[in-house]
């Protein structure tokens, strides 16, 4: 969500839709890209690479997880 | 948001300093402009829009208008600059208030004019500023950041065009064309841009994991990577041109509505045009019907198949009826009734069955035989069973039928109704009017294009689907490949995972885009009837192609049946949905609302319009649109009415405060 703003309605709809996916490590994942995603609307040049470590940082978890 | 004043220098018909107050109350929201054609109405509202929006509104304005910002440097100024080899400070500045805290944005060009060989005028800009103030509580002017962020927050440019908007907008949205139109507006304003970029986003990434995993791979799981790369591009090169199949359909159904639209305003085709509709309508609600019917056909399909065991299923019926006539099937002894005896030690006729007495060791007995006869219970409920098997059977047998003659009757309408439209298309073709007869063969023409897009679009489904399995397939032969080289595993999880946050926020962008078309209708339908009482008759709909549709009590289509006036109100309810949807609140700013309206509308939308935002600024032509009837209402919820005058000599635009 935008940081200087309350969410809207169709905001925290979209939120209580997020919700619903079971997956949780895809659930958080997409919340964190769409704030990403919120705060760079109008950016010329998207960070990508914020994205990609996002990817990286999640996937290194469920490594750390299994191994233990 | 709400504007407190704009000033200007030196601004297309306005030359050297200009002030004008906007602040609004709560109780007069209004602020008017009145002035004629070409007296410098529309160069404020484009000075309001600079002032916020400055080079992107510039590229709008080249765009749209093919305008550029040289066009607004004031004539007067030119030539004085001209005479006196000097330059043109041209300027908008627009103060607000946000938040409780005030603000001011400026927007600032320098231009030096000079004279090329063929003895024309060049314009060089020559200094450019873009600056945001804030006003401390002390008085100061603080300098801020003037950036995309801030302004998101105020306004996105995306959404602007449903608060900044002019008269020709409210004339176009309520036709079945621009449904285009309609569609983006719902995409931009309730974020579905967001969800699109994301799943973007992560496409890119997933590429870029792949790649890597691909280059730390060896031999055999190398190999492997190649063919899961060509076929994962090849996949998404096929679900880009199924996305294209799709506009283009979107687009071609817009483009056939738009002609019937307009065969439906040609008097010698309205009333084939009309029936054609209801033809189409009844075709639909058909289909709907025999669908339901084909969903209960499948259910039957599975006991009615057993037809082909229910001879078989007699026979056995008939041994087992024969045997229990022998006695082979007991009748039902109640075994429970013997172990309840036993439970509660004593007898029907009050015997006290205590253990070890006779009386109990006979009852135990004769448990214990009933319990030995327990195949012949099991016959016996495998009898009951069947009969009631066959029966099942049977009724599955009858309404199968009769569901299947009326699928048959369905078709038999449908071949009907088809013959009927080809009937009017052919009537359309051949009327003496050359207008009709060509629109209708265009009408034609491009519903074959139509149908054969469909044919295409579904070609193209079967493709993804079938490069989903494959990748499916590679995918596990390179895990397997994987686990046997670590970092290339790695890589390959990495690439999943961006891949997985995708397709999940593909569902997402499903889900949500129709949700939010349908809370859109829902309150597009709610405007609609405040805006138009004599409305109530009608439902507004919101089609799955983003068409407003208008239905009447019968449910039949009756957009074509609304005044021009109703129409335009059709397309300001959905315009207002869209601002509360966006809740942003800003100022609500429109050239030239009623300039398309019909007169006796205009009662109604002007006294709705001053309900829908904080601050409302209206540029209005005298007597068209500033007339009694809007006068009446305006003039009591106006802080501010200002009159333009233009002189023609000097071609300078006045602002005079009249109220």
């Amino acid at each position: 969500m935008p940081p200087t703003r309350q969410p809207t309605q169709y905001q925290r709809r979209l939120f209580d839709q997020i919700q619903k996916i079971n997956n949780e490590i895809l659930r958080e994942m997409i919340c964190e890209s769409l704030y990403i995603e919120y705060r760079n609307r109008s950016a010329l040049n998207f960070p990508i690479r914020q994205i990609k470590d996002l990817v990286d940082a999640r996937a290194s978890l469920i490594e750390k997880e299994s191994e233990q | 948001m709400k504007f407190e004043r704009l000033e200007l220098e030196n601004f297309a018909s306005y030359y050297g300093k200009h002030k004008i107050d906007l602040t609004c109350t709560e109780e007069k929201p209004v602020v008017v402009f009145i002035g004629g054609t070409g007296y410098g109405k529309t160069s404020l509202f484009d000075a309001i829009n600079w002032a916020l929006y400055g080079s992107r509104y510039e590229e709008q304005m080249v765009k749209n208008r093919q305008k550029n910002i040289f066009d607004y440097v004031n004539e007067k100024a030119i030539h004085e600059a001209k005479e006196n080899n000097s330059y043109v400070l041209t300027s908008a500045t627009l103060y607000f208030e946000h938040d409780s805290f005030h603000y001011y944005i400026l927007q600032e060009m320098s231009t030096k004019i000079t004279i090329n060989g063929n003895g024309n005028l060049q314009y060089k800009c020559t200094d450019r500023m873009t600056a945001l103030y804030k006003i401390t509580s002390k008085g100061n002017h603080e300098q801020i950041n003037y950036n995309e962020i801030f302004l998101d927050e105020l306004l996105p440019t995306n959404v602007k065009d449903y608060f900044l908007f002019d008269g020709d907008r409210i004339y176009q949205l309520s036709n079945p064309a621009s449904s285009k139109e309609v569609r983006d507006a719902i995409y931009r304003v309730v974020d579905l841009e967001i969800l699109e970029k994301s799943i973007k986003h992560y496409r890119e990434v997933e590429k870029e994991f792949r790649k890597m995993a691909k280059q730390a791979s060896t031999d055999d799981l190398k190999r492997i990577c190649e063919r899961h790369e060509s076929v994962v591009e090849n996949l998404l090169k096929q679900k880009e041109k199924a996305k294209e199949l799709d506009n283009e359909l979107f687009s071609l159904k817009n483009q056939i509505l738009g002609k019937e639209k307009l065969l439906q305003e040609m008097p010698e085709a309205k009333e084939l045009q009309i029936k054609k509709n209801e033809m189409r309508r009844e075709l639909i609600e058909l289909d709907e019907r025999d669908k339901g019917n084909a969903l209960k056909m499948r259910k039957l399909i599975a006991p009615a198949a057993l037809e082909y065991a229910s001879d078989a299923c007699g026979e056995l019926l008939q041994e087992l009826e024969k045997q229990r006539e022998k006695g082979t099937i007991p009748q039902k002894v109640s075994i429970k009734l013997l172990v309840e005896l036993l439970e509660i030690q004593e007898c029907l006729c009050g015997t006290k069955l205590t253990t070890g007495t006779v009386a109990y060791n006979n009852i135990s007995e004769k448990l214990t035989r009933e319990r030995n006869k327990n195949t012949g219970e099991e016959l016996l409920s495998l009898l009951y069973k069947l009969t009631g098997t066959s029966k099942e059977i049977t009724r599955a047998k009858i309404e199968m039928y009769e569901r299947a003659a009326q699928h048959d009757r369905n078709m038999d309408e449908r071949r009907e109704i088809d013959m009927i439209l080809k009937q009017i298309d052919q009537s359309l073709e051949k009327m003496p009017n050359v207008d009709v007869a060509r629109t209708q063969q265009e009408i034609r023409n491009m519903s074959e294009e139509k149908e054969s897009l469909i044919r295409r679009i579904e070609r193209q489904k079967i493709e993804i689907e079938r490069e989903q399995e494959e990748i499916k397939k590679i995918e596990n032969e390179r895990e397997e490949l994987g686990q046997q080289q670590k970092k290339a595993l790695k890589l390959q999880r990495r690439e999943n995972l961006a891949r997985e946050a995708a397709n999940e926020l593909e569902k997402l962008y499903e889900s949500f885009a129709e949700e939010s078309r349908k809370s859109i209708e829902d309150l597009t339908k709610k405007e609609f009837q405040n805006f138009v009482k004599s409305g109530s008759g009608y439902d507004v709909r919101l089609n799955k192609d983003y068409a407003l549709e208008v239905v009447d009590s019968n449910g039949n289509p009756a957009l074509s049946r609304l005044s021009m006036g109703q129409s335009q109100c059709l397309s300001l309810s959905f315009i207002t949905s869209i601002a509360k949807v966006s809740e942003k609140n800003p100022p609500l700013v429109i050239d030239m609302p009623f300039g398309r309206l019909d007169r006796d509308v205009h009662k109604q939308v002007s006294g709705r319009l001053t309900e829908l935002a904080s601050q409302l600024i209206l540029f209005l032509i005298p007597e068209i649109e500033w007339n009694e009837v809007t006068a009446k209402i305006l003039q009591n919820k106006s802080s501010y009415i200002y009159k333009l005058s233009f002189d023609e000599r000097t071609r300078e635009t006045a602002v005079e405060r009249v109220c």
